[in-house]
Order: structure tokens, then sequence, then C-alpha cells
């Protein structure tokens, strides 16, 4: 365990170029729970705000968005979510925006039978043509309601879980059991570097 | 020749079989000398193989432990274990064949008329349990978890992997759509793979179709259902011990059935002998599996199907004793095999009896897809027309090249109570003609009375045969008399299949392995984990422990976990007045700091669910609910904000948010040094809230009292829990804290008459019978359930909710009943013993004249009476003098 962005988060569950290799070949599993995630709804909301390249804006619902992103950059994020709003209050409709981060637990399944492990938790479409890079869903993962968002690693199909924060370890189980047969690897922080690279 | 290095053994009751690559567990078997294969149903008649080809019920067996496995389609493998099923001690020699020999004490449907008598069931009940049923379950240790459940999504799916099937395919993936094909038999080709067809070019196809990259080849995998919505369901069975048997959810943008026809059985006395087998099946064991089922043979069948069969089996070098019509075949004659076919003029031995059977198209996909069956009497077959849209069928599952000529219509004259058409229940074409007689002459009575079509082979075998003899009988036509209801899974299904891998899954709060350390003894309640009570490490009882924890509330301090409470976080201008109009109270007028007891009823006034709300600023409040009703809540005030435009806008934290309650005459001095916050009651009055600092996370404080001492309910952020949770259990060390359970707050709340909705309150409980009658403010604006509130409130209720404490040391269940004057009054809720009071407490339903102080009451306590009083006030505190210290 390692301190990560003030998280305790696993540096490694062994090897890390081990894991990295097994995730390119087949699939690893990462627990990206650490992320920075808040949630913005409101009648202001008509289009997702640009909060810059290092955060990524999800639309979940009608004037509903997710926003994920490293705890470094949060709060750059939220100054600049701040400086939109200070506009848009004057000006009404409002824009709320609440902290989700310790909502969720976050889940990430990567590597080319990504897909493969995961059709046997859901019966969400995760083919390339319904589920493209930077998309977003949501349905129920080993039956638990899940936010389930893609966004790659380089030359890696990368699926995100995001499900209620109690649900973590039994959700991990099942996307371990579901990877068994493709020799799923879990990820350590280490590994997920190598990945980035 | 194979080499020994490619032969395969598995073990046959016991016994090591070779088989050969490529071999079904029926070939092999067949190959080493087994012809019968299993008994039948009802009589335990001898039964050998018949279609070959997974459609009918004769090749059932045990198979690694699954019983009824089809084993003329399922491969061998090295090591396979295979017992036969329904037959004792052995195929050979099973005892119950003296079954048949009473068959006159057991006409069709003898059950129904002879099992109405108690007495008789009572007498006959363990004979028929040991020989009812077909096959043994499994034990739960012989299924291992490998089971799982798939989700697929394609293009276009085909289902049939004969020719049509694979041309459809073909062409499908060189438009360019994403084809899954799926085919029950081992190696694709249909037809194909075992008639000499001179248009065959199926290596081509084949080759074909595994190298298109658009396709993915189901075989060995059969689907049993196409429901709505293109949803096709597909089990794919282990190849090997390690793999699992998987349950395919294929969603396709269209379905092409290309299921092709089978062959059904004709009708004649001793029609089920062994050895009386389908032409296709004889022609699969030649052609499949080089094995010729006999020297001498008899062909059944009509022009022009029977010659180029003939022409086949002489080929293989079985001699053809004759070829005889349908219509003049007597019967067949034999002890334990086929020996002779007795026609209207001559008796021909031989020892293989094949039978061109009436060709059915497999139509029972499309049938549950929606389609019809429409009887076509030129090509003797039902006919599926009116096909839904994105379904469509292809090959000869359309009637294409079938002719009615092949064969006659399949009727019999006369009846006979040995010539089966059924084979999975043993029903003659006498059993038919009986029930028709007595007064089941509709195919779908007909069928429900017999169980024709409804054994493992659901129809396959015995529908036509079936509809002709109804037909016969009832001077019908095939088309008047029609067709059964096909429904899904056909054919079955197993049910760790269905089950799939056990994901079962957990919720676990922020705190669980704080609880785990302190010795929780875990109570399920729905997926959550929660402590009951903790375990002493010197094995006190669960009494003891409970009774320690209530203690140190009562008397010092306590922490429990209440993380499970629904948390839902509400903004927006007119968070007030969606409260007010979804809760029977009122909040609008709620200060900003200030917190109130809420409760949520419907149209009807029935009490709903209830909780806590907040008000952390003008436009944010916050709320909980009790812990299962979360997710109704929530969307309950989605559904009521539809349409409103209402600036409401609401997040559940509930999976965010760890929560606390810190109660006794002590919380305050163990929470002081954690928070910034003054928690004196001048600044943080009993029902006030407060945002602030515990043991570094940030935190919303509300100082409420559901088990009746000074206390705050503290929530904050769930990666905070264990180390809030270590603070507080650190700064009360001093005053002998200590954390309590589900237990102890139920009996510390039930004394300070505090109901829990959904335990104490049921479905037709409303706010005035429970006690609560200050619940609802009737003079708001119109809320939910106001109307049926003032009409409850003018109406005195008929039972009420009330205390009652036992006169004597019984402690009666939850659920006992009330007594009044020896009859039943009403019934308890909740009881516990109470420390506090030496005798045990409870909440019960009493007749609302009963529901005063002192009232007398009896309870029913493991089936005595003891005696109980009715009380008015809360045992504890009645007052709430100790809330607000
Ligand atoms: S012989 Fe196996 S199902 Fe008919």
């Amino acid at each position: 365990m390692v301190e990560h962005q003030g998280w305790q988060v696993a540096a490694t569950f062994g090897n890390p170029s081990e894991e990295a290799a097994r995730t390119r070949e087949s699939v690893g599993l990462a627990d990206l729970s650490w992320m920075s995630k808040f949630n913005l709804q409101g009648s202001g909301m008509k289009n997702a705000p640009d909060l810059g390249p290092d955060v990524r804006v999800w639309l979940l619902g009608r004037r509903e968005y997710l926003v994920t992103c490293e705890p470094l950059v949060a709060d750059a994020a939220k100054a600049r979510l701040v400086q939109i709003m200070g506009v848009e209050t004057r000006l009404r409709p409002p824009i709320y925006v609440t902290d989700v981060t310790s909502v969720y637990t976050q889940l990430m399944v990567a590597g080319p039978n990504s897909r493969e492990v995961l059709s046997k938790l859901t019966s969400l479409n995760l083919s390339e043509g319904a589920r493209g890079n930077l998309s977003c869903a949501q349905a129920n993962v080993a039956h638990v309601h899940a936010v389930v968002l893609r966004n790659d690693l380089p030359g890696i199909p990368a699926f995100h879980l995001l499900v209620g924060r109690e649900y973590g370890e039994s959700l991990w189980e099942s996307v371990l059991h579901a990877g068994h047969e493709s020799h799923i690897t879990p990820l350590g922080l280490e590994a997920q570097k190598l990945l980035q690279k | 020749m194979s080499c020994p290095k490619d032969k395969i053994t598995l073990e046959f009751n016991g016994k090591p079989v070779t088989a050969r690559p490529g071999d079904t567990v029926a070939s092999a078997l067949y190959r080493s000398g087994q012809r019968i294969f299993t008994r039948s149903f009802k009589y335990h008649r001898r039964r050998g193989l018949l279609c070959l080809a997974g459609k009918c019920p004769n090749c059932l067996m045990n198979v690694d432990g699954a019983p009824n496995v089809r084993t003329c389609i399922t491969l061998v493998r090295a090591g396979m274990r295979v017992t036969h099923q329904n037959a004792s001690p052995s195929l050979e020699n099973d005892w119950l064949s003296v079954v048949q020999h009473f068959d006159r004490l057991m006409p069709v449907g003898w059950y129904y008329k002879t099992m109405t008598d108690p007495r008789v069931w009572h007498t006959a009940e363990p004979f028929v349990r040991k020989i009812a049923g077909l096959g043994t379950p499994p034990s739960p240790d012989a299924v291992s978890g490998n089971y799982e459940h798939a989700y697929r999504h394609s293009d276009v799916a085909i289902i049939g992997g004969g020719p049509a099937g694979l041309k459809a395919a073909i062409s499908e993936a060189e438009n360019g759509r994403q084809v899954t094909l799926v085919d029950d038999q081992p190696e694709l080709g249909g037809h194909l793979r075992y008639t000499k067809i001179a248009e065959a070019a199926l290596p081509e196809l084949v080759a074909k179709v595994q190298t298109l990259p658009n396709m993915q080849v189901l075989n060995g995998s059969y689907c049993f259902g196409l429901y709505e919505g293109n949803l096709l369901g597909i089990v794919q069975p282990r190849r090997d011990p390690d793999d699992a048997e998987r349950l395919i959810h294929l969603r396709a943008g269209r379905v092409v059935v290309a299921t092709g026809a089978y062959e059904s059985p004709l009708l004649f006395p001793n029609n089920d002998l062994v050895g009386v087998m389908l032409s296709t099946g004889v022609l699969r064991l030649i052609h499949l599996h080089g094995i010729i089922p006999g020297k001498v043979a008899v062909v059944i069948g009509q022009s022009p199907l029977v010659e180029p069969v003939v022409a086949d089996l002489r080929e293989a070098g079985l001699q053809i004793a004759a070829t005889v019509a349908p219509k003049s075949v007597v019967r067949a004659i034999g002890k334990k095999y086929v020996t002779r076919i007795e026609t209207r003029d001559a008796r021909h031995a031989c020892d293989l009896v094949v039978m061109c059977g009436h060709r059915i198209p497999d139509a029972g996909l499309l049938h549950q897809a929606g389609a019809r069956l429409e009887w076509n009497a030129g090509k003797g077959a039902f006919i599926p027309t009116d096909l839904p849209a994105h379904v469509s069928a292809v090959g000869q599952v359309t009637g294409e090249s079938l002719s009615a000529a092949a064969t006659l219509p399949p009727v019999l004259d006369p009846a006979s109570k040995r010539a089966f058409v059924c084979l999975c229940s043993d029903v003659s074409s006498q059993d038919l003609a009986n029930a028709i007689d007595e007064g089941f002459d509709h195919i779908e009575t007909l069928k429900r009375y017999t169980t024709t079509t409804m054994g493992p082979c659901q129809g396959r075998m015995c529908q036509l045969p079936a509809i002709g003899v109804c037909a016969r009988q009832t001077n019908h036509s095939m088309a008047e008399t029609g067709v059964t209801t096909g429904r899904p899974p056909n054919p079955g299904v197993t049910l760790g299949a269905l089950a799939g891998a056990r994901h079962h899954p957990t919720r676990r709060t922020p705190m669980h392995y704080e609880h785990e350390a302190a010795g929780a003894a875990w109570l399920d309640m729905g997926e959550w984990k929660r402590s009951r009570y903790y375990q002493s490490p010197m094995g006190a009882s669960e009494k003891q422990c409970v009774e320690q924890e209530y203690r140190a509330v009562r008397e010092r301090v306590g922490l429990i976990d209440v993380s499970t409470l629904g948390k839902l976080d509400l903004k927006g201008r007119d968070v007030g007045r969606l409260l007010d109009h979804v809760y029977a109270g009122r909040f609008s007028d709620l200060r900003p700091g200030r917190t109130r007891y809420g409760v949520i009823c419907d149209e009807a006034g029935i009490m709903l669910d209830d909780g806590t709300v907040s008000r952390l600023a003008d436009d944010h409040f916050f709320v909980t609910t009790t812990t299962g009703n979360l997710d109704f809540v929530l969307q309950w005030m989605n559904w009521w904000l539809v349409g409103t435009n209402w600036d409401v806008y609401i997040t559940n934290l509930t999976s965010g948010l760890a929560a606390v309650n810190l109660a006794g005459p002590n919380a305050r001095e163990v929470l002081k040094p954690l928070t910034d916050c003054d928690l004196s009651t001048a600044a943080f009055p009993y029902m006030a809230c407060r945002v602030a600092q515990v043991a570094g996370a940030e935190a919303i404080l509300m100082r409420i009292g559901f088990v009746g001492e000074t206390g705050w309910e503290i929530h904050f952020p769930a990666e905070s829990g264990p180390d809030v949770w270590k603070a507080v259990m650190e700064a009360g060390r001093k005053f002998d804290i200590k954390p309590f359970g589900i237990e102890a707050q139920r009996l510390l709340r039930l004394e300070k008459r505090h109901i829990i909705v959904g335990v104490d309150s049921d479905a037709l409980t409303n706010p005035f019978e429970a006690g609560m009658g200050w619940v609802p403010k009737l003079d708001k604006e119109d809320f939910i359930g106001r109307s049926a509130l003032a009409r409850l409130a003018t109406q005195p209720p008929k039972q009420k909710l009330a205390c009652f404490i036992m006169n004597e040391a019984d402690l009666p269940e939850d659920g006992a009943a009330i007594m009044i004057g020896g009859q039943l009054a009403g019934r308890v809720t909740s009881a516990r013993f109470s420390p506090g009071q030496g005798k045990a407490i409870g909440l019960a339903w009493v007749p609302a004249e009963t529901a005063r102080e002192g009232a007398e009451v009896q309870v029913r306590v493991r089936g005595r009476v003891a005696r109980a009083r009715i009380t008015e006030k809360a045992f504890y505190d009645p007052d709430g003098a100790r809330l607000r210290m």
C-alpha cells in the first residue's frame, strides 16, 4: 500500500510488470475508488461544462452530469465550476454540485478480454459499436446497479464500474470470479502507470 | 483404423468402455454392445436408441452426476461417469417392469381418480415417491460453482447449422453483419452429415463459416427459448469438467430460424421395441459413427422416402428383409429386442426395424415467438405462418421439400394399448381414445389429462400422432384439431444453468471490519451485514451481551453503526414544498439547523416510512430513511416531482456516508474533545443539527434520540468510517464505552415506545392507530394522503398499538397472539426482556377499547396463556427529560 493523492492505494499485488503484461494480453482489475467524483444537477446544466483536459464529464441523465478526475486536479475543476456558476447564479437557473467521491467504489476492468469477462456479469451491450470509448451507461453488473464508463488506456479497452461503495468487496470478488477463465490479474498503481505509457 | 492412442475411456455403470474421438456417449455404448438405454417412465419397458438427434426420451442417462442427459448428442470425454436411470437393479432386469402387466389397473388419469382419498394417498405415498420422477437430482455438493451466465449481442442470430442455416449465416456475414450461429449438434452440417445429397458441399460451407471474422459459432449449444425483443436463451454445455455450463442470453437484431425438420415415429403395436429405430437415427449411426445396427432390416415407409434409405442401408451391408407400407403393419414382435414384423399377409424376421417416419418442421421456437402453426395437407405437416417482425425462417422448417405422399396421416385403426404415441409417459393410442371418450376431446385438455407432449421430448415425438388420433376419434380434421401451445424452455434446461454463478451481492458498512474485530454476531438485513450484538471473549450468552450493551447506553455511553440508513441530499429552492407534499408533517417552516421527525403516508393514509429531515441551509436538506425503504422513498419523491417543474435535485448519498449514533449520559463528554462544535444544550439543543468536524472528518451532527438518551447521530464520509469509529471508541474509553448492536437498540427503543415502521406497523397501519396522531398536519396545503387522513382523524380507530408489560417472567415471541376472555384479540409486534423493568415489555395491536392504562390482556407464550397489563406511557423517561439534558 502506498499513499496516493491522499488515499491509501495498493501499489502492486506482487509484480507490476507482470500485472501490466497480463492486462495487455488478457484482462486486469484495478480499484480506482480514490478518483474524485462529483455530481452536477440543476436546470442550469444544459450542456456539459468544459472543465479542462484532465477532467471527464459524463452525461448521466436529463440535466445530470458526473464529473471524474484525479484528486490533484479536483480543486481546479471545482474552482472552474464555481467560476461558471458565478456567472450563472445571477442569471439563474441554478447548478447544484454534490461531491460523490465517497458514494462510489470505482473498479476498472481493462484489457482485450475485458468485454468477455464483463459479459458474464451484465446484459449491457459492450461491443465497440454500442459502447465506444468515452461513452457511459447505467446497468446492473453482478446484480448491483452500476454506472459503466468506458475510458480506454492507451491501446487497451477499459471499462470503469461505479457501484455503491458498500458493494465494493462483493463486486471485486464477482469480477475476479468471472475473470478466472481469462486469468484476470489485480492491478496495482505501479502497473497502472506502466499501462498509461 | 484408429490406433489406441486416440481411444477414450469412459465409465458406464462402473465398467470401462472404450470410445473413439467423435463418438457420442450413446454411440460409444452402442458400439460396446449396449442395446437397452433406458426404461420407460410408467411401465418400465425396455427402450433403445431411436432418433440419435437429441429429440426423444430414449437415451437419457446420468452423466457425471447430472440426470436426464441426452447421451446421443453428448460427446465423450475421458473419465466420464455414465450411469443408467429409472431401472433397478439393471437396465436388463428391472423389477418394476411388472407394472406393465397391471396396466388395466392404471388407465390413463388413474392417479387423478385414485389419489383423491387421503387414506389411499397415505398408503401409496412412500411407494409413489420412490418410483415417481425421472432420474435423481445431484446432491448439492456434487454441483460445483461451474455454472455461469453470459450476455451476447449480435445483428443476426441463426438457429440451426444445417445447409439452410449455414448458407443464411454466410450471406448475412458477407453483408457485414455480426452473426451468431447456434447449432445443437456436436458438428455443423445438419442432415448433410449423414445423407447423400448431390448438392452436398458441406466441407466448403463449414470451412467458409469458420473463416468469416464477424461470425461466432456456438455448436453443441441448444436454444431453448425465443423471448420478447429477440432474446434467445441458449445453453452451452460443459466441454470439460473444469469448464462452466453456460447460459447465454443472446439479444439479436434479427433471428433466422433454420432448425430444419425432424422425423417422428410411426404408430403400430410394439412400436417402442428395442431395435425399432427412425431412419435418420440409423443413418446417423452408420455415417457418423461407422456402426451398422443390425444384419437384417425391415423398412417401413412410403415412396418416395423409403427408396434412398433402402439403397443407403444396402450399401452399408444390411440385408433388407422387406419394405412394407405403414398401413399394412399389424405389429412388431420381440421379447427383449424386435425379432419380427407382422404385416397383414406375412411375417418378416429381422433384427432391425427402420421407420421412415413423419417429417416435422422443428418450428417450436417460431411458435414461442408468436407464429401460427397451420396444417398443410399438401405437405402433411403443420407449417409456421404469420412470423413476427424480425424473425424469419429458412430451409425445411418452412415446410420446404416436404410432401404428404411421403407419409400417411398418422392414424391407427383400431387403437391399441401397445401402440405408443407418447414414449415419455407411455401413453398409447388406446389411452388417448379412452381419454377422449371420457370427455377430454380438445387437444389442450387431452394433453393435460394424459400428459402427452409434456415429457422430456416436449412433443417432438408425439405431437403429430396425438393430433392424428384426436382428429380421428373426434371426427375432426387435422386443421380443426390444431396444435398444443409450445412454451419455453424446450428442450429442458438444468436448474444450475438457470441459477448461474453465485454472485450474491453483500453490502458492508464502512466500519464492517471494526465490528468484525469487536466480535460482531452478524444479522443479514437484506443484502446488508449488521451487528446483532458483540460477542464477549468470555463466552457470555447473547442475552448477557445484549444486557451489557443496554446498560452501557443507559448508564454510561454506547456507539452503534447506523450507516445502513438511507441518506438523501436534497438541494433546490422548492425542497420544502416537496417535503410538505410527500411527508404527512410540515417541513417548509423548518429552520436551518433544525431536525424534525417525518412520516410518509400513501394516498390511503397508510404509513410507508419514517425518518428525519434536517435543514442544513435554506435550499439544502438532508433526509434519512429506514434501511429497507431507501429505494422506495427515492422513487416516490422522484415520481411526485415529475411534471412539477420544482427546483429540487436529489442525490442519494447512502453509500457515501458512514453514520453512527453515540448515546448515553456521557455522550457529550466523549464527543467534546473530537469536535469543534459547541455541544452544550444551549448551543445544540435536542432536535438541532449542525455541520462540523468530527475526528478530522466533515460531519453532519443531529441531536436525536431513538434510544432515549442524550445522543448524536453523526454522518461523515464513508472512507473516514474506520478512523472516526476508532477515534470515538478511544475517546470513550475512560467512560467504558461499548459498541452496541441491533438487539440492544431494539430493546432500548421499545422502552421508549418508539415504533419501527414495517415491524410494528404493517401494510394497513395509519398514524392514528399507531399512536402518532400528532404527525399529520391536516391544516397544511394538499399533501399525499391528506383526505384519507382527515377522514381517519374523525373516526375512532378499531384497534391500537399499545405498550404492554408481562405480569410474570414470560417472554412472548414477536407475533404472539393477544387474547381477551379466551378470544383472539390482537397480536404482539415486538417484545423484549427489559432489564429496566425486570419483565418482558412490548408493543401489541389490541382493540381500541383495551388500549388504556391498566387494562388486562392475555398473551399466548409458547402454548400457554400468560397475563399482561397495558400501559399508555413509555416505560423509560416518558417525558423525554433525558433527551434534553
Ligand atoms: S436417441 Fe438420443 S434423444 Fe433420441
